[in-house]
Parts: structure tokens; C-alpha cells; sequence
């Protein structure tokens, strides 16, 4: 994504000119789908969570820094928002081994996709639905936020030790799935 | 029992995570350039990073550009409108009620009781200081007159129509300021 002609979108929206801000959410739609989607594990869920982060990001525009890329701004509100979302629920259980199986991402929920998509692909998004919301979390900020340890600790309220736990199970039971299934 | 020469699993995560302080970075790319078995973990470790970051966008059900942008429409436009109209309808309705009462505060100031005071230590210094008093009390009187026959000839209700949309035009600013943190429900196109 060009991120001059973001920051001149930016500027225009900071302006007043909402359409503006319309072109920013038709460029990063997806990606913004997609974190609340891995997190969620439910389409219809995270397109509510997806829109109600544009709207979040529009009326907080005033604290973003233009001379940072938007995309990443934009995605790191999408997961605080669904983070969030996610926390008002009751807490997942983290029984790894055993709850694996029962907790959520039944391949035939996911959403209808166009095209052809690869093996791997189709593995991994299967893989990541099956994981407890816990993991799917840890594994959201670390791979596709690019938090650090710290950050990520900060952002789910636990010890750095709980982060690292969480994802190294998370990448257990993600490299069993994605070997077995293949 | 001796500790073992390899790697944990959980520095090679720290490792490929960039979480590893500088000498513990330093100790372990070391390590792994003398232990085969250690790198190989570590190249298999890394094709799970990858394969984990390589997750193809997904297209959101519906288009959420005109969903976003026509709730942002709403939020400014028809919800400020109907702000302004409930406060000043409030605003008004407050200066109507409270307009007796302002009347009869007006109407106690045209005879306003002045108090007593010993002027005799005044009149000893030479009486100028009573006869300013004296000018003073009258000039009240005069502006008590004035109050009094003036209040019942001001135009009211040009007067509580200025104050009140002057109320509900700043009451207005305030609830667009506040309101735009707040949140609200998001309708959604479903098929």
C-alpha cells in the first residue's frame, strides 16, 4: 500500500472529508477482516468487530501519527478492539491437549472463499480456528501484529512468561496440525 | 545429570522472536553454528514461523467501505441536528420557567434597603462625606425607577429565544465533543 497517498488520505479525512476515509477502509478492509477474523474464529462476528474498528480508528484519527505507515496503526486498533471483545466473554479454557478438538474452527464454518487456495493455506486457517481463543491471541500479536513479548503481555494483561508459555504451546499443537493434516 | 548441550525449544522460539538479550543472542547464533541438530530445529522451527505469516487475506462477507462511511455520515449529520433541536427545546423551556423568578429578583432591586449607618463621625469631618452618600442613595433610587417601569416594557420573548438557542448552541458543541468516543451499534448488511 502506498503510504504517501495514505497520509494524504489521512490529511483529507483529518479535513473533514469522509469519503476520504472511505478509500482508507476500502485498501485495508481485509487485513483489518482478517485480524479480527483469526481472532474470532466467527465471519459474521468479525465483520461487526472489522466495521466497529474503522469507526474507532476514524474518531481517534487525531492520535495517530501520520509518519508512522496507517496499515499497522489501523490493525493494532482492529486487535486492541477485539482483544477486548474477546475479554468480556467468559475466559476460554487452555486444557490444550484435550480441549483442542472441542473449542471452536470446524473447517466447514469458515467463510466461502473464491478460487482456489493451497493445501498449506487451507491447513494453517484450520489449524489457527482450532486453537483456544488464548493462543489464537498470542499467536495474532506475535505474528501478525509483530508485538514484542512485552508488548504482547501489556496488551493481554499476563506475566511475559504466560506470553511465552501460550505461544509455545500454541505453536506445538499449530506444527502437530499443519504435519498431520498434510 | 548434566544439562544438556542443545538449545531449549523456548530459546530457539526466544531466539527466532528476537527476545533474546544481546550476549544470550550472541552464545546462542554461536551454538548453532556448531550443532547441526540444533539448526535443524531451528530451520523447522522457522518454516512454522512462516508458514503461520503466510495466511492469504480474506475478503470481508460484504463491502464495508459504504457501511463505514454512510454510519459516519449518520454520526455527523441528522443525530446533530436533533441535538441541537432537543436542547434548545430544554434551553427555552428553562428561561420560560424560570422567567418569573427573574422578574421578581428585578422588582426586589427597585427598592433596594440601604443600611444604617452612623454618619455623625462624617458630618464632624464637614458633611461631604454624607452628601456623597446622599447623591449615591438617590442614583440608586433613580436606577430602581428605571428597573421598574422598564421591566414590564422588555420584549421577552425575543430575549429567551436568543438566550436559549445561544444555550443550545454551546450545549450542542459540548454533547458533539463528548459523543464522539462513545459507541454505538452498527447495523450490518446480511444476506
Amino acid at each position: 500500500m502506498d503510504e504517501a497517498s495514505d497520509r494524504w488520505l489521512v490529511q483529507r479525512t483529518r479535513g473533514g472529508d469522509i469519503d476520504a476515509f472511505g478509500e482508507l477502509v476500502r485498501r485495508y478492509q481485509s487485513s483489518v477482516y482478517g485480524v479480527c477474523y483469526r481472532l474470532l474464529g466467527d465471519s459474521a462476528e468479525a465483520e461487526d468487530l472489522a466495521q466497529e474498528a474503522f469507526l474507532r480508528a476514524f474518531r481517534r484519527l487525531a492520535s495517530y501519527d501520520a509518519d508512522r505507515p496507517f496499515g499497522p496503526w489501523m490493525r493494532r486498533v482492529a486487535a486492541n478492539l477485539t482483544l477486548n471483545a474477546l475479554q468480556r466473554r467468559r475466559p476460554a479454557p487452555l486444557e490444550w491437549e484435550d480441549e483442542a478438538d472441542q473449542i471452536g474452527g470446524d473447517p466447514e464454518e469458515m467463510p466461502e472463499q473464491a478460487g482456489e487456495r493451497s493445501a498449506l493455506a487451507e491447513r494453517l486457517r484450520a489449524g489457527l480456528l482450532r486453537l483456544p481463543e488464548a493462543y489464537r491471541a498470542v499467536i495474532e500479536l506475535r505474528h501478525y501484529q509483530d508485538m514484542s513479548y512485552e508488548e504482547m503481555a501489556s496488551a493481554l494483561g499476563i506475566g511475559v512468561g504466560d506470553v511465552r508459555t501460550r505461544l509455545f504451546r500454541a505453536r506445538r499443537m499449530m506444527a502437530r496440525w499443519l504435519s498431520d493434516d498434510g | 545429570m548434566a544439562e544438556s548441550p542443545h538449545l531449549s525449544d523456548y530459546d530457539l522460539e526466544a531466539l527466532l522472536d528476537q527476545h533474546l538479550d544481546p550476549a544470550a543472542e550472541r552464545a546462542a547464533r554461536l551454538h548453532l553454528e556448531g550443532c547441526r541438530d540444533c539448526r535443524r530445529r531451528a530451520e523447522m522451527l522457522g518454516r512454522l514461523f512462516s508458514a503461520i505469516q503466510g495466511w492469504e487475506q480474506v475478503d470481508p462477507p460484504h463491502d464495508l467501505t459504504s457501511t463505514v462511511v454512510e454510519s459516519l455520515r449518520r454520526e455527523k449529520a441528522p443525530g446533530g441536528l436533533r441535538a441541537v433541536t432537543v436542547q434548545a427545546g430544554v434551553a427555552v423551556m428553562l428561561m420560560v420557567l424560570a422567567w418569573p423568578t427573574a422578574v421578581r429578583f428585578l422588582s426586589s432591586l427597585s427598592r433596594p434597603p440601604l443600611p444604617v449607618l452612623d454618619l455623625t463621625w462624617i458630618d464632624r469631618i464637614g458633611g461631604q462625606g454624607e452628601a456623597w452618600l446622599r447623591a449615591a442613595d438617590r442614583l440608586w433610587g433613580a436606577a430602581g425607577v428605571w428597573l421598574r417601569l422598564a421591566t414590564p416594557a422588555v420584549p421577552m420573548w425575543p430575549a429567551v429565544l436568543a438566550a436559549g438557542l445561544l444555550l443550545a448552541v454551546l450545549g450542542n458543541s459540548i454533547l458533539l465533543a463528548g459523543g464522539q468516543g462513545g459507541r454505538r451499534r452498527i447495523e450490518t448488511r446480511r444476506s
